[in-house]
């Protein structure tokens, strides 16, 4: 009787307290027991250098315990395997950020906040900033230039239905979309905020949004650069390149990341399987086209436009592409110097040669709507009176 | 270090449990010791030495009035406490008094003092009433002083007490830091594991997954608060105080089983209690026992007149209640409960008698919640800004989003709460704990902890650093 207590006692203390120890075994020789490193920004220390002051104050030790968490794979399996678990058994994920919303669609929780006007920055700080976008429209069409702005949706927004019931009941306040549309509209720019565009295509024949994806589906982005096109081509009367896909949508297992990369960091042990999606293969007709010169300044919705190649096959090669109005695409070379951010740029200097400027900030990121573009521009335009 | 962090659960425990288990029998109190240290300087290095040095005083001043008679004696004693005293007023409660004389001078126009806004020792309240309680019990001659500096120390620094107690009285444990191979057999190894894990599972899924949407609820400023929430988010702390505590106190318990040693209890099914005397007699019992033995019994107890008696009870629980923290919502909280003691006394446990069981708990129970309100506020104006939406009968879209987790998880919470009415369950279960008589049995549990452990280490690994509730008092 003895002996059976101490070996049960000596199993249940090995199985629990050695788990650090079995587990990168039971993993090496069974590689489906196996996890892939954590996705996301969970626990971002790195490994902290000995330092007494920083262990007097306890935050050595806080540091080391947030990168064992980075680096041991056992800890990455377990992340994973508290995902699953909530996820079967309860339907949802642990994940700050992120709602697990009708079929597998997960939905970013920031984009609602906004649908509902959480982040609300109030009337006069709208107008305050449309106020000098229309300053810098003004300076843009005296010298026959263009300005346009595009404010996509965010995912929530767009797919209020696919959200979890309490926040799709959740009560709207006054939002930043509401009050940056009727602005615009009072100021007549020139504005595309796809409303039409989502409405009109929601129900189409393929998704416009992918489960695990924060922006458009590649599908999504084709049907969105049409809407574009077909802006400027009217507005505008340049005769840009058309786009031939319609016949060419080829339905496939997820091919980009962007489709999956809400998933990414939801750190699933066993992802859901997801659709398969629409991938057009775009052929643009740049013969006698106009190839018009573009600034586009935008956050990661434009960002994706630019990685697909539609704004380059859209516009003229020399068309940058200036991300959060900071990083520069492709960068520029100036004496031999690589510059990256537009700060080393004189804002008003890029423009002698532009056609067009394209604008775009997400729903979400109203409340930091132009990340200093607007007024930079502003000052600029100022200062050259 | 906490409990419930990776550090604790995986190298610190295992490698330290692993060595004691093999150590001489002579050896034991020493590595102990030292692991103790370590445990406590892994979270708060620059106070282990004011803590040790502070030990020394005790464990020599306690020599020396121990041989001292008459007036000496007396003095030498006084004057020990007077030393435990003041550290924890200087620690503990010197920045709250600093803040409210800034705003009694603020009144009368005078500048204030710059804020010194000295550092809270982690377990400073648990380690001070432990060295008084040495004092005490060797001042009444109740037990002998210890001879060994290394064995006082150890009753001070036990790692699985340190911390957030459960608070043993050194008369409870004197003999075990002598002599315990009674203990330090398979069967107390065996139970300690399941109580440890029944601790930590209480702590880690119970208590952790309420916690989340308390924070949220008590986030809510007090005007915007609706009733549902303000309700939900209560009751739900009353549980999440409860497990957090009682867990941190299973999972002492239970390590010090594993090492030989027993500990009091400090929970028996709280929330069953039909009055609010009962009541702590169920909640934090060795908190309940230190202030009866040390303070109530000392002002002269129960054989005093009724005014001296309700003064004693008055004096008693705004102690207590300031024992748990430097600020006015925890005073009002121990006052609130000593005010209930002395309805009690007076007529209220007679009035309540005749309801019934069920609806005695459910008053006691609702006399808790508005304590915690008090316990849980940031401050007094928003601990009645929130009762006030408690009974505000407006309806609005609730505020936090309550997900199918936090309903499970509060339901188990009510069940494992309230599961002690049923007749004679409050007392097997403790039984159930211990009983390592059938191989069948232990097998069972065995399996339940380690699906639970498991499922702690899950909950662990994804969490961030989740500090114990009770850390701070």
């Amino acid at each position: 009787m003895q002996a059976v207590k101490y070996i049960i006692f000596g199993l249940v203390f090995t199985l629990f307290f050695g788990v650090l120890i079995y587990m990168p075994l039971l993993q090496h020789f069974n590689p489906t027991l196996q996890a892939d490193k954590l996705g996301g920004a969970r626990f971002s220390d790195d490994k902290p250098h000995y330092w007494a002051w920083a262990w007097l104050d306890g935050s050595y030790q806080k540091k080391y315990q947030n990168y064992l968490k980075n680096e041991n794979d056992v800890i990455s399996t377990f992340v994973r395997l508290n995902t699953q678990l909530d996820y079967n058994l309860f339907g949802e994920i642990p994940h700050e950020d992120l709602l697990m919303g009708k079929d597998n669609y997960l939905m970013p929780k920031s984009s609602w906040i906004a649908a509902v006007g959480k982040d609300f920055i109030g009337a006069d700080k709208v107008n305050e900033k449309v106020n000098k976008l229309e300053i810098i429209n003004n300076y843009l069409t005296d010298r026959g230039k263009k300005l346009l702005i595009l404010t996509p949706p965010n995912k929530s927004a767009a797919m209020w239905d696919y959200l979890p019931k309490y926040y799709r009941d959740h009560p709207k306040g006054d939002c930043n979309r509401t009050f940056f549309k009727n602005a615009f509209k009072e100021k007549t720019l020139n504005v595309i905020d796809f409303e039409h565009f989502i409405g009109a295509n929601n129900n189409g024949p393929y998704p416009l949004y992918p489960q695990g994806g924060l922006h458009w589906t590649y599908y999504g982005y084709t049907l969105a650069a049409d809407t574009i096109r077909n802006y400027i081509v009217d507005q505008f009367g340049w005769n840009l390149p058309s786009m031939d896909w319609k016949e060419r949508v080829e339905v496939k297992k997820l091919d980009r990341h962007s489709d999956r990369e809400l998933y990414a960091t939801a750190n699933f042990f066993n992802e859901p399987e997801l659709d398969s999606l629409p991938y057009p293969n775009i052929k643009y007709n740049r013969d006698s086209a106009d190839l018009i010169k573009v600034l586009g300044v935008g956050d990661s919705y434009y960002k994706l436009l630019y990685d697909y190649g539609i704004h380059e096959g859209l516009f003229h090669k020399d068309s940058p592409f200036w991300y959060y109005a900071s990083t520069l695409f492709p960068p520029v070379y100036r004496k031999g110097k690589k510059l990256n951010n537009s700060g080393d740029l004189d804002v008003l200097e890029v423009l002698d040669d532009k056609d067009l400027v394209i604008l775009t900030v997400v729903e979400g990121n109203l409340k930091t709507f132009g990340w200093g573009w607007v007024e930079r521009m502003f000052l600029a335009i100022e200062a050259s009176k | 270090m906490v409990f419930s962090s990776i550090h604790f659960l995986l190298y610190f425990l295992p490698i330290c449990l692993l060595i004691y288990f093999f150590l001489p029998k002579d050896w034991k109190n020493g590595f102990a010791l030292l692991a103790s240290v370590l445990f406590y300087a892994w979270g708060a290095p620059k106070f282990i030495v004011l803590i040790g040095f502070s030990m020394v005083i005790d464990f020599y001043l306690v020599q020396l009035f121990n041989e001292a008679v008459g007036k000496l004696r007396k003095r030498l004693f006084r004057f020990s406490v007077a030393i435990n005293v003041l550290l924890l007023l200087i620690f503990k409660y010197f920045n709250f008094f600093q803040a409210n004389a800034n705003l009694l001078l603020d009144s009368f126009g005078i500048p204030p003092w710059r804020l010194l806004n000295i550092a809270l020792p982690i377990g400073i309240s648990f380690i001070t009433f432990q060295k008084i309680s040495y004092l005490i019990d060797c001042y009444d001659k109740k037990v002998e002083p210890q001879r060994s500096l290394v064995n006082y120390s150890l009753y001070i620094l036990l790692f699985p007490q340190l911390i957030a107690g459960p608070i043993v009285r050194y008369k409870e444990i004197a003999a075990q830091l002598i002599e315990r191979s009674e203990q330090d057999n398979i069967d107390y190894k065996l139970s300690g594991f399941f109580r440890f894990i029944i601790g930590l599972a209480k702590k880690v899924l119970i208590a952790d997954t309420l916690g989340i949407v308390v924070d949220q609820i008590f986030g809510i400023p007090g005007a915007e608060m609706g009733m549902m929430m303000a309700w939900i988010g209560i009751v739900a702390y009353s549980f999440q105080i409860y497990f957090d505590f009682s867990g941190y106190s299973d999972m002492a318990i239970g390590i010090a089983r594993m090492m030989g040693f027993v500990f009091p209890e400090n929970f028996n099914f709280p929330y069953i209690s039909k009055n609010i005397t009962e009541f702590w007699r169920r909640w934090h019992i060795t908190l309940s026992n230190w202030m009866r033995d040390y303070l109530y019994i000392p002002l002269g107890g129960n054989k005093v007149s009724n005014k001296r008696l309700y003064f004693n009870l008055c004096t008693v629980f705004l102690i207590s209640g300031l024992w748990h923290g430097a600020a006015w919502t925890f005073i009002f909280w121990g006052a609130f409960h000593g005010l209930f003691l002395i309805l009690d006394r007076l007529f209220l446990i007679n009035l309540m008698k005749p309801l019934g069981v069920i609806p005695q708990t459910i008053l006691t129970f609702f006399i808790v919640l508005i304590g915690w309100v008090f316990f849980r506020s940031e401050n007094f104006g928003y601990a009645l800004s929130y009762i006030g939406a408690m009974f505000s009968f407006e309806t609005s879209y609730p505020q936090v989003y309550l997900s199918s987790k936090f309903w499970v998880v509060f339901l188990l919470a009510i069940l494992f709460s309230f599961i002690g009415l049923i007749p004679k369950f409050e007392f097997s279960v403790m039984k159930w704990y211990t009983q390592t008589n059938r191989i069948s049995l232990i097998t069972f549990k065995a399996t339940i902890s380690l699906i639970l452990g498991m499922l702690c280490l899950i909950q662990v690994f994804s969490a961030d650093f989740n500090p114990f509730i009770y850390f701070r008092f």
